[in-house]
């Protein structure tokens, strides 16, 4: 099994050299095919009403999408299942057009993207999370612009998202990508033991002063008993080496122009964050194998054991149901409690952590499809109320029934399963479970953590508190930049090799070790990136 | 003989080194057994090693229940037989002619087989050349491209010419044989050791190989077991994933079920192995050369 992985790993390696020859000879078809359509003129509001504009006409076309196969047991085979054939029937046979679709694993989804974009075989509606990729593709001239497209069969789609969250699927001014609606912004979850506070006489610890001082106690009066007490849980994960929260609290003021452009290892303040983490490990409250805990399995066990204080982690994970790791800690320790807690405060009294972009995925049509207005459509189709409501929650009385306003799943297991969780494979257009407005669906949501549904709400609260998104972590730029699509992977690599090393060195060689490092990592590419976003910075967004 | 001090020295080295390798084998699958034998919160708690701790069989109940998965086992035995029976076929009709001295362009033909074992046209070529055959969704993308796997050939062919006495085809070939019958009554024969170990690495290759499933086939019905597990395990359970897809990451599965996919999968080919093992022997050749 390794060694196929590690095969798979030098083939996908080569593949990001290979890709380069991607065709772009038909790049100039779809854009210009759907040149002198007329906008239609639909209301948002008359949902069923885009169906009927677009009466069966002509030829019957075939508009393939893809599917993420998330090889979970709970999704519904892609294609053969019931909601496969609703679509077709409310959306397909309707509007003249077969529906296919084709499984993409998860997990290889850049590996067998590439393949099918460079030999043409790609369906006609793609998406992928990743930002290298689609610049690589708009440079390459591989994707269809969906500007009139969407003029033409998207209203709802705009209503649905908004010209601000459309906007970030403009590149060069050209609708290349539309944006996937994110419902849930907030990621970063961090949480501390309860239960060792109360004993121990603590308050949750707000500034990062009183959480070095809580961490010191735990270490101390080690109530997890037998020296075993781990104040600071950490894996090798960006998210639980602090990242994502720990770090931005200790960047100093700076302009917009340095936030944008100032590579992080150079902004102001960051040096500070990375040796506060310095000194919490060398005083040992930090695990001290986290660097070989690449699966948080360790950290996992640590926690259901009931050795760890503190841990941040994605909003609630380790309450989930699926993950099952305060369940597990709980049946070891009963009195055992996490609530959530945020000791990172910047100079402004803030607690600034990292949050998404109203956007997942980047969902695009490849420039070889000769059906980009059907995409468009099929997407209109599927973002607007009903059908969506439909899509997430399945039909009133058979999956689900209307409790304190949100639907309650009922206990179906019949032909007409909703795929995954709650049909999240199929609904495209949006992550997350929209159950008609904010609260109802974070509530909704909750309850995937069940019995800690209080304490995923309050953690996810607290998640979206002084949220920043970061234009270094996400995409910064509404145009591609060269110099990204070339380093990013090796300065992420870096990246982490950087921060392992500089929590656990030496503190008096601290200093020295992390101007070495920048100074690699500037010399790896960082400068190149750097120089290409200020380039760019100073051409678009400066005033 | 007698056994001296260095004597023992020597074997309890020898020993020492071949425990730990043979551990250092087995180890690791008896942990995954383990794993899929316990519950999940030992699981999490790292409790097992090598004996199941508080025993249940659901993951198992979950594997079988799967439909897919059986579907997928099927589909994967199928595969491995058609695919071994294929890839010996053409192994032995290439290696027999090129261990004769009298095939004209026996360098050549050689000298193109090696070749392929240091050059490849690539990821994407590949790709190309199956989706022009039309093979694409289809077994036989899993089974043609790699029909004939070179270094095996050569194995064969090396096989043929030193351990196949050239006296025997002689004499065959006094008695009326033609290069065919040759082969077939004589050479074949007298190549079962070989022929049952080089199947053995095709079937092997082929049970767990999914790389190549990953880009040509695209329906779920066809996807090879390694395949469904490698989806199992890794779709969705990489930190970055998980981040990205925020609120609609799928639930990363537990060990247990991770272990029990594994133990599944694997079962059958170990089962084969004993069964095959009869074949490893030498000695088929023993008195049939009267000197």
């Amino acid at each position: 099994m390794r060694k196929i992985l590690a095969s798979l790993l030098a083939v996908s390696a080569g593949l990001s050299v290979l890709s380069g020859c991607s065709g772009s000879s038909s790049s100039s078809g779809p854009a210009s095919q759907s040149g002198s359509a007329p906008a239609s003129n639909a209301p948002s509001d008359s949902a069923p009403a885009s169906q009927a504009e677009n009466k069966p006409s002509g030829e019957r076309k075939t508009l393939t999408v893809e599917m993420f196969d998330l090889g979970s047991d709970s999704q519904q085979p892609i294609g053969k299942s019931y909601w496969y054939d609703w679509m077709q029937e409310q959306f397909g046979d309707p509007n003249n057009i077969d529906l296919e679709w084709m499984a993409i694993p998860r997990a290889e989804e850049v590996t067998k993207l590439n393949i099918l974009m460079s030999s043409g075989d790609a369906p006609d509606i793609i998406y992928s999370y990743e930002i290298s990729l689609v610049n690589n593709y708009i440079k390459q001239g591989g994707l269809a612009d969906l500007t009139e497209a969407v003029e033409k069969n998207g209203q709802h789609l705009k209503t649905f998202l908004g010209e601000e969250t459309l906007a970030y699927g403009q590149f060069g001014g050209k609708q290349y990508v539309i944006p996937q609606k994110r419902l849930f912004n907030g990621i970063v979850g961090s949480q501390i033991r309860k239960d060792w506070l109360d004993q121990l006489g603590l308050a949750v610890p707000t500034t990062h002063e009183e959480f070095h001082s809580v961490l010191k106690a735990f270490q101390e009066k080690d109530p997890a008993g037998g020296g075993k007490t781990i104040p600071w849980g950490m894996a090798l994960n960006d998210m639980s080496m602090g990242y994502f929260s720990m770090q931005y609290a200790f960047k100093e003021a700076m302009t917009e122009e340095q936030f944008y452009t100032d590579n992080p290892w150079v902004q102001p303040g960051y040096r500070e964050g990375i040796r506060f983490a310095n000194t919490l490990f060398n005083e040992g409250l930090i695990s001290s194998e986290f660097s070989l805990d690449k699966d948080s399995s360790q950290l996992k066990a640590a926690i259901s054991n009931g050795q760890v204080g503190f841990v941040i982690c994605n909003v609630g994970d380790y309450h989930l149901k699926s993950q099952g790791v305060v369940a597990a800690l709980n049946q070891n320790i009963p009195e055992a409690e996490y609530v959530p807690c945020d000791p990172f405060e910047n100079y402004e009294g803030k607690h600034p952590k990292l949050k998404y972009y109203p956007y997942g995925h980047y969902l695009m049509v490849p420039a070889a499809s000769k059906v980009p207005e059907e995409a468009v459509l099929f997407l209109d189709w599927m973002c607007q109320d009903d059908v969506l409501f439909t899509l997430s929650s399945g039909f009133e009385g058979v999956h689900y029934e209307i409790k304190d306003g949100i639907p309650v799943d009922l206990d179906y297991n019949g032909d007409q399963k909703l795929s995954s969780d709650h049909n999240n494979d199929i609904r495209i257009i949006i992550n997350g479970r929209d159950a008609g407005g904010f609260d109802a669906s974070l509530k909704l949501r909750s309850e995937s953590a069940s019995p800690y549904q209080d304490f995923f709400i309050e953690s996810y609260k607290m998640s979206e508190v002084d949220g920043i998104v970061d234009p270094w972590y996400f995409n910064g730029f509404q145009e591609p930049i060269e110099a990204e699509a070339k380093y990013t992977k090796t300065l992420n690599d870096k990246r982490t090799e950087m921060f392992v090393r500089l929590y656990m060195c030496d503190p008096a060689q601290f200093d020295a070790t992390y101007d070495a490092l920048v100074q690699e990592y500037m010399e790896a590419g960082g400068t190149e990136v750097m120089n290409a976003r200020k380039e760019v910075f100073q051409r678009t967004m400066a005033k | 003989m007698k056994k001296t001090a260095s004597w023992y020295l020597k074997n309890t080295i020898l020993y020492g080194v071949m425990v730990i390798l043979i551990l250092a084998c087995l180890l690791p699958f008896i942990h995954v057994v383990a794993l899929s034998f316990s519950s999940n919160r030992a699981v999490t708690s790292r409790e097992v090693f090598l004996w199941p701790v508080e025993w249940n069989l659901s993951a198992y109940r979950q594997v079988m229940g799967d439909a897919s998965m059986v579907r997928s086992l099927w589909f994967t035995i199928l595969l491995t037989v058609l695919y071994t029976v294929i890839c010996m076929a053409m192994t032995i009709m290439a290696a027999y002619p090129l261990s004769k001295s009298r095939l004209k362009g026996r360098r050549l033909f050689m000298g193109l087989i090696i070749f392929t074992m240091y050059f490849s046209g690539g990821m994407i070529p590949d790709y190309l050349l199956v989706s022009g055959l039309g093979l694409v969704n289809s077994i036989w993308a899993l089974i043609l491209p790699g029909a004939v796997n070179a270094f095996n050939l050569i194995i064969l062919r090396t096989y043929f010419m030193n351990s196949v006495p050239g006296e025997l085809e002689e004499s065959a070939s006094l008695d009326g044989l033609n290069d065919i019958g040759i082969l077939i009554r004589i050479v074949l024969p007298l190549s079962l050791p070989i022929i049952a170990t080089l199947s053995l690495f095709y079937a092997v290759n082929r049970w767990n190989g999914f790389q190549d499933a990953v880009f040509y086939i695209n329906d779920q019905a066809k996807y090879p077991l390694p395949l469904k597990i490698y989806n199992i395990i890794f779709n969705n359970s990489r930190p970055e994933l998980l981040m990205t897809s925020g609120a609609d990451a799928t639930p990363v599965p537990g060990d247990g079920l991770k272990g029990a996919s594994i133990v599944f999968s694997t079962l059958p080919i170990l089962v084969l192995y004993p069964w095959l093992q009869k074949y490893f022997v030498s000695g088929v050749m023993v008195g049939a050369v009267k000197a």
